[in-house]
């Protein structure tokens, strides 16, 4: 089996190049083959993991560079083997919606549109998969690259200085991470052992806890920017302006929640000292989040923004769960990263319809009162719109509620406190619907029904977010081991377990 | 919202399967309630308001049947099921015992109120003299006014973009809103069987697998409280619907007469115990100012001008130094490499 | 001639002509072509002059090749024949041949005569040969000024413009001053020391411990980190770099970005590494600082620059900051650091400077970086080599910029100087703003109406062109050449990012050389 994980990482780079290469038409056919193969695969693995097992699954292990110790490592355990299935999911939904949307917006160059969208599934699978640090860092930062090119050769208004802007904010981040890597692989291996970046030989070696403080907070940095958190979301409004509209999907979907996976990668494996040393900042940088990110959701009127703000908001709360540094406030963070993804991506879908549907405007004034003429758009939108305020019933609701507890078992106060932005969830999310389905028709509106084509990209992601909702052990199930072992409580809340600590959904009799 | 709080004090003393098994009778007659008043309204067109109605009994029999059915339900009047439910969570409340019969007490007080106010509703709008769309109804047509606006604004409607339109549809006339709600009406009636106190235990056996474990589920009340209760139930309820006769029947006016003089309860309590304006106070209006500080003054100075002008600054100026000491005279770089050759000699003789 | 210096009975040093061999083979090349560029015919002095370079510099190469393992001493011990020697020399062959082709059909060496430009090219590059391998005071000074004397000249080739000349005479009057710290430098360590050989100089400050602090040998040693320092492009002593790298014509700018910094480089290896070695305490923390500045200065420098050579000056000041991490560890990691990026730095920038010359040539905006707005669009065979160079210097990942990035980080988190590691990764950070700047011009810049037309070839006896520039624009086969090495440079950067492990295999070869720990 050592050869698979490498099969579906390279597939879409492959499939890239080759329509880099061959003639222009068949650029689109060629991405969407490839994206579909490597939904094959994910669902493959999906459907193959072992939940019993906490090790990785389909491991690779060849050595890249013997001489700083890198090793070219892959392999799926339950941190993410979700991350990995909405990526697959997300990349194909989008592909498609791009087959739509370049005629249009990409006529100029089409193939090299769908190349960067390929290398960036690459680079984001091989952050996902990677178990080896350096290899980590590499396909982090490469990550950046296609969605440089992607926004300032097809984005909006002052694109080049929004990508500009987007790109050295998030580097600035992510080159303290490539610091504090390399230093975590060389001061790890004081003494006579080699070098090794390998994620295998950093559990067995330890740091100084003065030492873990500093290389956490570069990795904090990086995470924190890419995500993004309050206060390093400086490049968010401009860089979610400017970005093409499948791309932000993508962007926003997908590579928020590599950062949220890296914290549980990275930071609490290796850093378990300066982890529990920061908890209290990490918890009040999500609350910050939350709260800032909700407040600036419900007042903005740029639809692109309200979705952006939200997207701050919802990564702070899987901050929250992760840094509660329990199994469940981990699992619930899992869950939602998936959980979240699955809904942003239909979300930025519907804004583009609205959009079409206001005269080309993406000002929440201008919309309004499309619902009597667009029924079946309005009930997806009512579907993903529940979902993302975590309606009980989604599985959102699930995860959000697994985070909360496992907060109010290490720090009660600020669970209390976060608590309100379930609330505030509701507000800018039914506000956004309202005003842009419900109530009179907004003055630039002609409302339309939504076309058979929108739907082969919306119904799937619709379908995808309702089954998640009614079976989310699903993914709780699969990613239970390796939380626990991530995840060994503190000797003092297992005396006052009252709720059962390893909280599972029950099924119903 | 008077039931949901029975339903949240049940759960909160611990009777989950009573809080579970109101839940369950209150959708039956609540949604029919719900059904029935939209019936009545669709007969007039749209009107809400009950003070234009009255005198619906002759010509909407059906709707009238099964609002009656539902408000007896509401009212915990047996055979009906909200009788069975309502009274099994007051009787486990009351099973507690200690400051839980204040509660008891306030139940009972809520359910002679609930008795009040629903006999209200029904007996202005079916008994009394008929309005005009009543008697319009009686000759076999619905009332139409001649431009459709909205009840509440007096807007004109723009049914082209999604108003409920011209047409008005009542039970008496529709079988699918017959089916609906004469459903809803069996089930009313019957539902409180699930829930017999010691004759049958449905709920109770249907959330055991959740809930051994609590030390509160397996609580037997006594007979002695279980009878009281039955019986106190059945008077205050019937108490409620004859005091709602008696103002708004037998004595027509009379509700004006009190309404003239308790003004001052009266507008407090017609204006929802003015909650909706505090909460706009106390969050509403708080938050849209955090939004707009949020929006206008923090997002502009602190995240983009400090945080990213400020690095962008720094760079900046660093940059127009060095390219400033670019002057392109040879003896300026001469000059400057000779002060660093200094520098340098001066730090290995002085330091090293 | 051997029997008579035996006859004679002077002792002359045992000449080792197979280790030699590279430098001979330089040094003959630049005779023949001098004299065969006097010859009238232009098919000679065009074709076959700068040829018969290009195939000197291969058997150069080749032969360099050959003597892969061999450690000696060379010539009575004033030179060194070890795998640093013969990496560099292949660093530089590489660098000649790649000069070559771009100047094929460039202006300079039509203005100072094909046989004078290739064989004060070839002399500059068997100084830097003779540089790298100097193991006595005097051969590095020996190689210093023939290593830099034909570049004054070659920088001024371009006679009919000015600022060509500027360039030769600033780069002239800033390295004499550079020389002469240098000399004066090594003067003191030899009156410290009382030796000029690297060994010997090592062998004395082991020897003695109070000779560490003599404040002649630390003079010594501050002026010729000035010295060399200037030639490497060190801050403060950079100043020279954006003038002279903009006026030069531009093959001749690549060579030196390229050429003159591994030199520079080979030779701070050697002496700091095996004369002063034992020192390494003290001369570590100055030269960690004037790392740390130069990473800044060149940084901030190229931010606002919109010339294209210009700004790959004040970068490649910045990239001499970052390599000179990896010689204040003073341990064999941070050699073999340096000699990677080394290698790796020439393979980024021949790329671009690639691109510039062909842009050059095809639009009349000289080495603006508008003159590269909409390549992305028009030349995939320019613009995909740029950018990626781009991206290299940046050090994003896939490309050797990074690994080599990695590399040094490597080396300084390893000798104790991580927060050099962190002043590395906040160059990077800056850099990003006219990297990506340059990346956006090709890629999201409309193209400048006046750089589609091609512009007629002028009769060789015409009119001068005055302007920096466009001096023949015939289209793209007619510069095969050039677009050949940016593609190729192109793609061996990719592949270098990708499988590194045969440069590690020689880098580490050449760190063994040395015997450091």
């Amino acid at each position: 089996m050592t050869l698979h994980l490498s099969i579906m990482l390279w597939i879409p780079l492959a499939f890239g190049l080759a329509g880099l290469l061959l003639p222009a038409r068949l650029a689109p056919k060629l991405a969407l083959a490839g994206t579909l193969l490597v939904l094959g695969y994910a669902i493959t693995y999906v459907v193959g993991f072992q939940s019993s097992q906490g090790a990785l699954q389909y491991v690779t292990d060849e050595t890249w560079i013997a001489e700083l110790g890198i090793s070219y490592a892959l392999g799926l355990d339950g941190l993410n083997l979700f991350l990995v299935l909405l990526t697959a999911i997300l990349w194909f939904s989008c592909t498609l919606w791009a087959t739509f949307w370049t005629p249009e917006h990409a006529a100029d160059n089409p193939r090299l549109f769908y190349f960067h969208l390929a290398l960036a599934q690459t680079s984001v699978l091989g952050a996902l998969l990677a178990q080896d640090l350096a290899l980590f860092v590499v396909f982090f930062d490469l990550m950046l690259v296609p969605f440089f090119f992607l926004t300032g050769i097809w984005g909006g208004a002052r694109r080049v200085h929004a990508t500009m802007k987007l790109v050295i904010y998030t580097l600035v981040g992510s080159l303290l991470m490539l610091t504090a890597a390399v230093a975590t692989g060389v001061l790890a291996a004081e003494g006579t052992d080699p070098v090794s970046f390998a994620f295998a030989d950093l559990a067995q070696r330890s740091l100084s806890s003065s030492t873990q403080n500093w290389l956490f907070l570069a990795f904090a940095a990086a995470f924190l920017v890419k995500m993004p958190a309050f206060p390093f979301h400086g490049w968010m409004p401009d860089g979610y302006k400017a970005m093409p509209l499948p791309v932000l999907a993508l962007f926003s979907g997908v590579l928020s929640k590599v950062a949220a996976y890296g914290f549980l990668r990275i930071c609490l494996p290796f850093f378990p000292d300066a982890s529990a040393h920061f908890q209290t900042l990490m918890l009040l940088i999500a609350l910050a989040s939350i709260l800032y990110g909700s407040v600036m959701a419900f007042t903005t009127t740029q639809v692109r923004l309200i979705l952006g703000y939200s997207s701050i908001a919802q990564l702070g709360f899987i901050v929250l769960g992760i840094f509660a540094l329990n199994a469940q406030g981990a699992q619930g963070a899992i869950l939602q990263s998936f959980n979240h993804g699955l809904v942003v991506a239909p979300a930025f879908f519907i804004v583009a319809l609205l959009s079409a549907r206001a005269g080309g405007s993406e000002d929440l004034r201008d919309m309004g009162g499309i619902a009597t003429r667009a029924p079946v758009l309005t009930t997806l939108f009512l579907i993903v719109t529940f979902a993302t305020l975590a309606m009980p019933g989604s599985s959102n609701f699930v995860g959000e509620f697994l985070i909360l507890l496992g907060v109010f078992e290490t720090k009660m106060a600020i669970a209390i406190i976060a608590s309100s932005g379930v609330v505030l969830a509701a507000t800018y999310a039914l506000r956004l619907f309202i005003r842009s389905v419900h109530n009179r028709t907004g003055p630039r509106v002609e409302a339309r029904e939504m076309e058979r084509r929108d739907g082969l990209v919306l119904v799937p992601l619709v379908l995808a977010i309702l089954a998640i909702a009614l079976y989310p052990q699903f993914a709780l199930q699969r990613s239970e081991q390796t939380v626990t072992s991530l995840t060994t409580p503190p000797p003092a809340t297992q005396g006052e377990a009252a709720v059962a600590p390893e909280f599972q959904i029950e099924r119903a009799p | 919202m008077s039931q949901i709080g029975y339903m949240i004090m049940a759960v909160s003393a611990g009777a989950y399967a009573a809080g579970l098994f109101h839940l369950m009778t209150h959708a039956f007659f609540k949604a029919l309630l719900f059904m029935a008043a939209g019936s009545i309204i669709a007969a007039m067109a749209g009107q809400q308001s009950l003070d234009k109605m009255g005198g619906f009994r002759r010509s909407m029999p059906f709707t009238y049947g099964c609002m009656v059915i539902g408000g007896l339900a509401l009212a915990g009047i047996p055979p009906f099921s909200g009788f069975f439910s309502k009274d099994e969570i007051l009787l486990l409340i009351g099973d507690r015992g200690g400051w839980y019969w204040g509660l008891y007490v306030a139940g009972y007080a809520g359910a002679f109120l609930t008795g009040v106010y629903t006999f209200r509703m029904i007996f202005r709008a079916f008994w009394g003299d008929p309005v005009p769309e009543a008697l319009e109804l009686e000759q076999g047509h619905i009332h139409h006014p001649e431009t459709h606006t909205n009840p509440a604004t007096g807007e004109v409607e723009d049914t082209d973009v999604g108003f409920p339109g011209p047409e008005h549809h009542i039970a008496e006339r529709e079988t699918s809103m017959k089916l609906a709600m004469g459903t809803l009406a069996l089930l009313a009636i019957v539902g409180g069987l699930l829930q017999i106190p010691k004759v049958t235990h449905v709920i109770d056996h249907f959330l055991e697998p959740s809930f051994h474990e609590s030390a509160l589920f397996e609580r037997e009340p006594s007979g002695g409280l279980i009878g009281f209760g039955l019986i106190l139930g059945t008077v205050v309820g019937l108490a409620g619907i004859a005091l709602a006769y008696f103002v708004w029947v037998k004595n027509p006016g009379m509700s004006e007469r009190i309404r003239e003089r308790s003004r001052g309860v009266h507008t407090f309590l017609v204006n929802k115990w003015y909650f909706d304006e505090l909460i706009d106070l106390l969050v509403v209006r708080p938050a849209q100012w955090l939004g707009s500080f949020a929006q206008q003054t923090f997002e502009r100075i602190f995240v983009n001008g400090l945080l990213v002008g400020g690095a962008t600054g720094v760079v900046r100026a660093g940059s127009s130094a060095v390219r400033a000491a670019q002057t392109g005279f040879l003896r300026y770089y001469a000059a400057l490499l000779v002060a660093g050759m200094i520098g340098v000699i001066f730090y290995f003789l002085l330091v090293v | 001639m051997i029997d008579v210096v035996a006859a004679s009975k002077i002792a002359g040093p045992e000449i080792d002509w197979a280790g030699l061999s590279p430098l001979i083979a330089v040094f003959a090349g630049a005779l023949i072509v001098l004299m065969l560029g006097l010859m009238r015919s232009r098919a000679i002095r065009e074709i076959a002059v700068p040829s018969l370079s290009i195939a000197s510099l291969a058997v150069a190469g080749g032969l360099a090749v050959w003597q892969w393992g061999e450690r000696s001493d060379l010539l009575a011990g004033a030179l060194r024949l070890d795998e640093l020697t013969l990496l560099l020399t292949l660093l530089f062959c590489v660098a000649g041949i790649a000069t070559v082709l771009l100047s094929w059909r460039h202006v300079a060496p039509r203005e100072a005569a094909h046989g004078e430009y290739h064989a004060l090219l070839l002399t500059s590059i068997a100084g830097m040969i003779v540089l790298v391998a100097a193991q006595n005071l005097v051969s590095v000074f020996l190689g210093f000024e023939l290593l830099s004397i034909p570049l004054y000249v070659l920088c001024a080739t371009e006679m009919r413009r000015a600022s060509s000349l500027e360039s030769g005479l600033k780069y002239l009057v800033v390295g004499s001053v550079g020389s002469a710290t240098l000399l004066y430098g090594l003067a003191f360590l030899y009156g410290a020391t009382g030796a000029t050989d690297f060994a010997a100089i090592a062998g004395a400050l082991g020897a003695s411990a109070d000779l560490a602090s003599d404040p002649l040998l630390l003079t010594g040693i501050a002026l010729s980190i000035v010295g060399l320092g200037f030639k490497a492009s060190v801050a403060p002593f950079h100043q020279w770099t954006p003038d002279v790298y903009e006026g030069a014509p531009t093959p001749i700018t690549a060579f030196m970005a390229v050429a003159t910094k591994a030199a520079a480089f080979g030779i701070i290896l050697r002496l700091f590494d095996v004369a002063l070695i034992d020192v390494s305490l003290d001369w570590g923390p100055p030269l960690a600082a004037l790392a740390a500045l130069t990473i800044v200065v060149g940084n901030v420098g190229a931010l606002g620059q919109s010339s294209l050579k210009r700004l790959l000056a004040y970068s490649s000041v910045a990239q001499a900051g970052y390599m000179l991490a990896g010689v204040v560890v003073a341990s064999r990691l941070g050699l073999q650091a340096t000699l990677f990026y080394l290698v790796v730095y020439l393979v980024m920038n021949l790329a671009a400077f690639a691109v510039i010359v062909a842009r050059e040539r095809e639009t009349p905006l000289g080495d603006d970086i508008a003159s590269l707005n909409g390549l992305g669009a028009s030349r995939p065979l320019l613009a995909w080599p740029m950018t990626i160079a781009m991206l290299a210097l940046a050090g994003f990942p896939a490309t050797a910029g990074f690994i080599g990035k990695f590399y040094l980080i490597d080396a300084a988190v390893d000798g104790n100087y991580a927060w050099l590691g962190v002043f590395i990764v906040v160059g990077s950070m800056i850099s990003l703003a006219y990297y990506l700047k340059v990346i956006a011009a090709i890629w999201m810049r409309p193209a400048e109406e006046s750089s589609t037309s091609a512009v007629a070839l002028p009769p060789p006896s015409a009119e001068p062109v005055l302007s920096g520039g466009s001096d023949e624009a015939t289209g793209m086969s007619a510069q095969g050449e050039v677009v050949g090495v940016a593609v190729l440079f192109g793609a061996l950067t990719i592949v270098l990012g990708v499988v590194p492990s045969p440069l590690f295999n020689l880098v580490r070869d050449a760190g063994e050389a040395l015997g450091l720990l």
